[in-house]
C-alpha cells in the first residue's frame, strides 16, 4: 500500500500489518511496515550506538545552542521548556555532568521521554520539575548562573514539513506566551547571567520581537556568540542589537530554519 | 512584485496556511520565500547527530558506525557533531490502497 500526507503524492511503500479497524482501536504499534521510502537513512532507535547511549538524534543548530550556552562544570543551569531533552543532555555533557541542571517541563509524559534519555545517556546531574515554567519563581527562589529558554514555538523550520496547518495569528499568539516564560527566566537568573532564548520557527513574532521585549522591558542586552555559523537576525534597521541573534535559514543552509540568541541579565 | 494569487498558488502548491506564505513573500521576498517553502518540504542532505561524550568520541563514533557499513561524516569545527548522509529521492512503487498519514487530525 502507498502512504500519503492528506494531499500530495505518496511518500513511502509498505505492507498493511493492522485492518483498518485495529488500527484505530490500538494507539501503539506498527500499522504498515515500510518497505520502500522517498528518502531513507538508517533506523538510528535499532542501532547499538542509540541503544548504549552513543547518540542523540538532534539537528545541527538545535546542538548548537548548547555550545552558544557554553555551561560550565559547576554551574547551576535551567532548562525551562526541557522536554524531550535533546539540550539538557547536551548541557549535562558539556557540564561533564559536574553541576546542577534544573530541568523543567509542564507535561509529565514528554518529560518520561526526558527521564528515559537522561538514563540512556549516562547523565547524572538533571533534577526534573514538572510544572508550568510561568510558575517557577513563585515556588522557587533560587536564582541560576545559565538559563535556556526553548520554549513551545510555531516549529515552521521543522524539515520535512511535508504540510502546515499554522496560521500567522498562532505565531503572534504564542510570542505572547513566549514573553510570559521570559518574565520569569528574568527572575530566575543572576545578575549577570547568561540566557540563551532558541526556536526552531521563521517568523519573528517568535524570534526577534520576543529578545527586543526581553531587552527593552525585563533588563536584558544581546551578547555576540563566540562563534556565528549562522546569519545575523532580523529587523536589525530597527533595533541593531538583533544583528547579533543567530538565523539559520532552510533556504540556503542544509539545517532546518532555527533562531538563537545569547543574552546577558543586565539588572 | 506578486500578487495574491501568487501567494494564494504558492500556498496551495507548498499546502501552508495562506496568512503563513503571505508573511514569507512580505518578509522574504516571492522568490526566497517559495525556495524556503520549496527546501521545507525536503529533508536535510546530512543529519546530524550528537555525539554523548560522556561515553564515546566522534572517531569512535564514526568507526562503529562504518563497522555496520553506515556512511558518517565529522563536523570539522564540533567534536560532538556527525552526520549521516539522507538518501534520495528514491523510486518508490504505487498501490491502489492508500493510507493517509496526517498527524495535525484528532
Amino acid at each position: 500500500m502507498s502512504i500519503t500526507p492528506p494531499r500530495g503524492p505518496p511518500v513511502a511503500y509498505g505492507v498493511q500489518l493492522l485492518d483498518a479497524s485495529e488500527i484505530f482501536k490500538k494507539r501503539q504499534g506498527v500499522a504498515v511496515q515500510i518497505l520502500e521510502s522517498i528518502y531513507t537513512m538508517p533506523q538510528l532507535r535499532e542501532l547499538t550506538v542509540y541503544r548504549e547511549g552513543l547518540i542523540f538524534d538532534q539537528s545541527y543548530p538545535s546542538i548548537i545552542v548548547g555550545h552558544i550556552l557554553a555551561p560550565k562544570p559547576g554551574e547551576l543551569i535551567l532548562d525551562m521548556c526541557a522536554a524531550p531533552g535533546g539540550k539538557t543532555t547536551h548541557i549535562a555533557q558539556l557540564m561533564n555532568n559536574k553541576g546542577v541542571i534544573v530541568a523543567c517541563d509542564r507535561s509529565s509524559n514528554r518529560l518520561k521521554t526526558l527521564r528515559d534519555h537522561i538514563t540512556r545517556l549516562g547523565v547524572h546531574n538533571v533534577k526534573l520539575i514538572n510544572m508550568d515554567a510561568r510558575l517557577l519563581a513563585d515556588e522557587y527562589t533560587m536564582k541560576f548562573d545559565k538559563i535556556l529558554l526553548d520554549p513551545p514555538c510555531t516549529s515552521l523550520g521543522h524539515r520535512p514539513k511535508i504540510y502546515d496547518t499554522v496560521e500567522l495569528q498562532r505565531s503572534i499568539d504564542l510570542s505572547k506566551y513566549q514573553i510570559q516564560l521570559f518574565k520569569t527566566a528574568s527572575k530566575m537568573i543572576k545578575p549577570g547571567g547568561l540566557l540563551v532564548y532558541s526556536t526552531c520557527t521563521i517568523p519573528y513574532y517568535e524570534n526577534e520581537l520576543v529578545v527586543e521585549f526581553a531587552c527593552e522591558h525585563l533588563g536584558f542586552k544581546i551578547q555576540e556568540p563566540l562563534f556565528k555559523p549562522a546569519f545575523k537576525g532580523e529587523l536589525s534597521e530597527d533595533y541593531p542589537d538583533l544583528s547579533l541573534c543567530l538565523r539559520f535559514y532552510p533556504d540556503v543552509q542544509d539545517t532546518p530554519g532555527f533562531f538563537i540568541a545569547l543574552l546577558k541579565k543586565i539588572d | 512584485m506578486y500578487g495574491v494569487s501568487d501567494i494564494y498558488y504558492a500556498a496551495e502548491e507548498y499546502d501552508f496556511k495562506f496568512s503563513l506564505v503571505e508573511f514569507l513573500f512580505d518578509t522574504y521576498g516571492a522568490e526566497r520565500a517559495v525556495k524556503i517553502l520549496h527546501n521545507l518540504k525536503t529533508p536535510v542532505e546530512k543529519y546530524a547527530l550528537r555525539v554523548n561524550t560522556l561515553k564515546t568520541t566522534s572517531q569512535d563514533l564514526k568507526e562503529m558506525l562504518q563497522a555496520q557499513s553506515i556512511d558518517v561524516l565529522v563536523d570539522r569545527e564540533f567534536n560532538d557533531i556527525v552526520y549521516i548522509p539522507i538518501k534520495g529521492p528514491n523510486t518508490i512503487r504505487e498501490s491502489d490502497k492508500i493510507i493517509v498519514a496526517d498527524k495535525f487530525r484528532r
